[in-house]
C-alpha cells in the first residue's frame, strides 16, 4: 500500500512537471508573439523591439523557461502584460467565485444523481425509470452554456427573479446577494452534471443489482435492502469514487464556461479574457492551476479507491485474475 | 425473391437496434440540411434586407438578427461547420490515436511505458482546456479548433487502442499465428485491426459528439472560427443579448446541437448493440 502510494505520488509529480513544460512550450513554439499584447496595430519597429524585450521574447526559449520556472518555484507567476497586476492575487480573487460555484454545484448534482441513478436502475422497466434514463441521456448532448442561456431568458429576463449576470461589487461581504447571483449558474451546472452523473450511477447500480453476490445474499435470506447495503454499497463505491473524481473535474470545467454566460469574474472569465488579449502570464497561471487541480483530484480519487477496495492495492494480484 | 431477401437482411440492421435507427435519422437530418445548404439557402448570408430582430414569419422562419440577416439561413449554414469539425477532429484523433496506440501495443518495454504515461497525463487534461491552450497560441480559427479538438481527443483513442490491441495480442489465435511465422504486419492486418475496429468505431461516434460540443463551446466563448462563419456556438453567443425579444434565435441553434450530438451518441449505443452479439437484446 505505502509503496504503491509513493509510486503513484511520483507519477503525479511527473505529470505536473510535464504539464508545466507543455503549457509553457506550446505557447512559445506555436506562431504568435506574446509582445502582441502590449502593442497597437501601428507600432514602430523600435516599440516592437522594446515590447519584445519587456516580455523576454528576445531571449531563447530555454532561457525564458528557466527564469519562468525559477520564479514559479517561489510561487511567483509573474505580472499580467495587460494590467500589470501580479497574476497570483488575481487568481486568488477569481477562485473565490469559481470554487464555491464548483463545490456547491458538484455536491447538489452528486446527491441528485445518486438517488436518480439508483431509481433509474431499480425501476429500469417502469416508465419512471425510463424517464430518468432519458433525462440522463440528455446531459451528454446538451451544451452547458445553452442551458444557462435558457435559464437567463426565463428566470432572469422574463420573470426577473434573479440577476441575469454579474456578481456583487462587495463580493462575499454581502453573502445573500452573492449567493443570489450564483443561483442560476449553480442550477445550470446542476442540471447538466446531475444528468451525466445519473447515467454512470445507473450503469454501476445495474451491474451491482445483477451481481451474483446480491443473488447469493438474497437466497440466504437477506432482504433486498440488507443485501444492497451490506454487499452492494461497498462494491459499488469503487466505481462511484472514480466517477465522482472525473465528474468533479468536469464540473470545474463546466463552471469555467458557465461563468462566461453569467459574466461572473471567476477563473473561466479570466482565462477567456487572457486568451483574447494574448496575456501569456495570466493564461499560464490559470491553466497551471486548473491542471494542478484536475491531476490532484484524479490522484485523490485513485487513492481513496485503493483504501476502499483492497483488491486494487497490488497490481500483481489484479494481473493474476 | 433473392433480391428481396438480401434487402430484408440489409434492413434487418434497423430492426436489430431502434437506438441506431433513431440516431441515424437525427444525424441524417443534419447531414441532409448541410447538403442542401451547399446549393440552396433561403437568403444569402450577407442579405440584410429583413428588418432588424424581426419575429418569425413565413418570410423568415426563425426571424432575423440585429443586422436584419435571416437566422434560418445562418442555422443551416452552421450545420456545415458542425459536421466539418466533427469529421475533421475525429479523423485527426483516429490517425494520431490509432498510430500511437498500436505503436505502444506492439513494442512493449520503454516505448510502451513512456507512451502509456503520456496518454494518462493527456487524458487527465480536459479536451476543452487543451483546445483553449492551442488556440491561445495559434489564434482563433476553424482549423485551429479542429486541430485542437482532434489532438485533445487523440489521447482517448490512443489509450483505448493500446488497451484493446494488447488484449488481442495475448489471445490464443495470435500466439498460434506467431508460432506459424506470421509477421507483425500480418498479425496487425489479419487479427488486430479486424478485432479492434468495432470498439474503436463506437468510441469515434462518441468523440464526434464531444467534438461538436467542444467547438460550440469555443465559438460561444469567442475562441472558435471568427465571423463571418456561422458556427452554432457563435449564433448562441450573438443571440444571448437579444434573447428576450428574439428567443427563437437562442433556442434553435441549441436544439440543432442537441440533435446532432444525441444522434451520434445513439449511433454509438446502437452500434455497440449491433456489433457485440452478447449485448443484443440486453438494453
Amino acid at each position: 500500500m505505502a509503496r504503491d502510494l509513493v509510486r503513484r505520488f511520483i507519477f503525479l509529480i511527473i505529470s505536473l512537471l510535464v504539464a508545466i513544460v507543455v503549457i509553457f512550450l506550446l505557447l512559445r513554439l506555436l506562431p504568435g508573439d506574446p509582445s502582441n499584447a502590449l502593442l497597437s496595430i501601428n507600432a514602430t519597429p523600435d516599440q516592437i523591439a522594446a515590447a519584445r524585450h519587456q516580455v523576454g521574447a528576445d531571449r531563447s526559449v530555454i532561457d525564458q523557461f528557466v527564469s519562468w520556472a525559477d520564479a514559479l518555484l517561489r510561487l511567483d507567476l509573474g505580472k499580467s502584460y495587460v494590467s500589470g497586476l501580479p497574476v497570483l492575487p488575481g487568481i486568488g480573487a477569481a477562485l473565490l467565485i469559481t470554487l464555491p460555484l464548483t463545490l456547491i454545484s458538484f455536491t447538489i448534482a452528486a446527491l441528485i444523481s445518486l438517488v436518480a441513478g439508483f431509481l433509474a436502475a431499480y425501476y429500469a422497466r417502469r416508465w419512471f425509470g425510463i424517464l430518468l434514463s432519458g433525462f440522463s441521456q440528455l446531459g451528454i448532448a446538451v451544451p452547458v452554456f445553452w442551458v444557462g442561456l435558457i435559464l437567463v431568458w426565463i428566470f432572469a429576463l422574463r420573470f426577473g427573479w434573479f440577476p441575469s449576470s454579474g456578481f456583487p461589487q462587495e463580493g462575499w461581504h454581502t453573502p445573500t446577494s452573492a449567493l443570489w447571483s450564483l443561483t442560476l449558474p449553480i442550477t445550470t451546472i446542476v442540471i447538466v452534471m446531475s444528468s451525466s452523473m445519473t447515467r454512470y450511477v445507473k450503469s454501476v447500480t445495474v451491474d451491482v443489482l445483477d451481481s451474483d453476490y446480491i443473488r447469493t445474499a438474497r437466497s440466504l435470506g437477506s432482504s433486498f435492502g440488507e443485501a444492497f447495503l451490506r454487499h452492494g454499497m461497498r462494491n459499488a463505491s469503487v466505481p462511484f469514487i472514480s466517477i465522482l473524481g472525473i465528474e468533479l473535474a468536469s464540473t470545474f470545467l463546466g463552471a469555467v464556461i458557465v461563468e462566461s454566460v453569467f459574466t461572473l469574474p471567476g477563473l473561466g472569465s479570466m482565462l477567456v479574457k487572457a486568451i483574447a488579449q494574448h496575456d501569456y502570464p495570466n493564461i499560464q497561471g490559470v491553466l497551471l492551476l486548473t491542471t494542478f487541480l484536475v491531476l490532484v483530484i484524479g490522484f485523490l480519487a485513485d487513492t481513496i479507491q485503493r483504501v476502499v477496495d483492497p483488491r486494487l492495492r497490488s497490481t500483481r494480484f489484479v494481473g493474476k485474475q | 425473391m433473392r433480391e428481396s431477401a438480401s434487402v430484408r437482411r440489409r434492413f434487418s440492421v434497423f430492426r436489430g437496434s431502434p437506438t441506431f435507427t433513431i440516431g441515424l435519422s437525427f444525424t441524417g437530418l443534419i447531414f441532409l440540411v448541410a447538403l442542401i445548404s451547399l446549393f440552396w439557402s433561403p437568403y444569402h448570408l450577407d442579405d440584410t434586407s429583413g428588418g432588424r430582430l424581426e419575429g418569425p414569419s413565413s418570410a423568415h422562419l426563425l426571424g432575423t438578427d440585429q443586422l436584419g440577416r435571416d437566422l434560418f439561413s445562418q442555422l443551416i449554414a452552421g450545420s456545415r461547420i458542425a459536421l466539418t469539425v466533427g469529421i475533421g477532429a475525429t479523423t485527426i484523433a483516429l490517425i494520431i490515436g490509432a498510430f500511437l496506440g498500436l505503436l505502444a501495443a506492439f513494442f512493449p518495454g520503454w516505448i510502451d511505458d513512456t507512451l502509456a504515461s503520456v496518454f494518462d497525463t493527456l487524458i487527465a487534461f480536459p479536451t476543452l482546456l487543451l483546445a483553449m491552450l492551442i488556440i491561445a497560441a495559434e489564434g482563433a480559427s476553424l482549423w485551429a479548433a479542429i486541430l485542437a479538438i482532434g489532438i485533445a481527443a487523440s489521447a482517448i483513442v490512443s489509450r483505448l487502442t493500446r488497451t484493446l490491441a494488447k488484449r488481442i495480442l495475448t489471445q490464443q489465435y495470435v500466439v498460434a499465428a506467431r508460432t506459424c511465422g506470421t509477421s507483425r504486419w500480418g498479425i496487425l492486418r489479419g487479427h488486430v485491426l479486424p478485432n479492434l475496429w468495432p470498439t474503436l468505431i463506437v468510441n469515434l461516434a462518441i468523440i464526434y459528439g464531444v467534438a461538436v460540443l467542444t467547438e460550440a463551446g469555443l465559438s460561444y466563448l469567442g475562441l472558435g472560427a471568427p465571423p463571418p462563419s456561422y458556427s452554432w456556438g457563435r449564433l448562441l453567443r450573438e443571440a444571448q443579448s437579444t434573447v428576450l425579444t428574439a428567443p427563437l434565435g437562442a433556442i434553435a441553434p441549441g436544439i440543432a446541437i442537441i440533435l446532432l450530438v444525441l444522434g451520434m451518441n445513439f449511433i454509438a449505443d446502437g452500434l455497440r448493440e449491433l456489433l457485440d452479439p452478447t449485448q443484443r437484446g440486453v438494453s
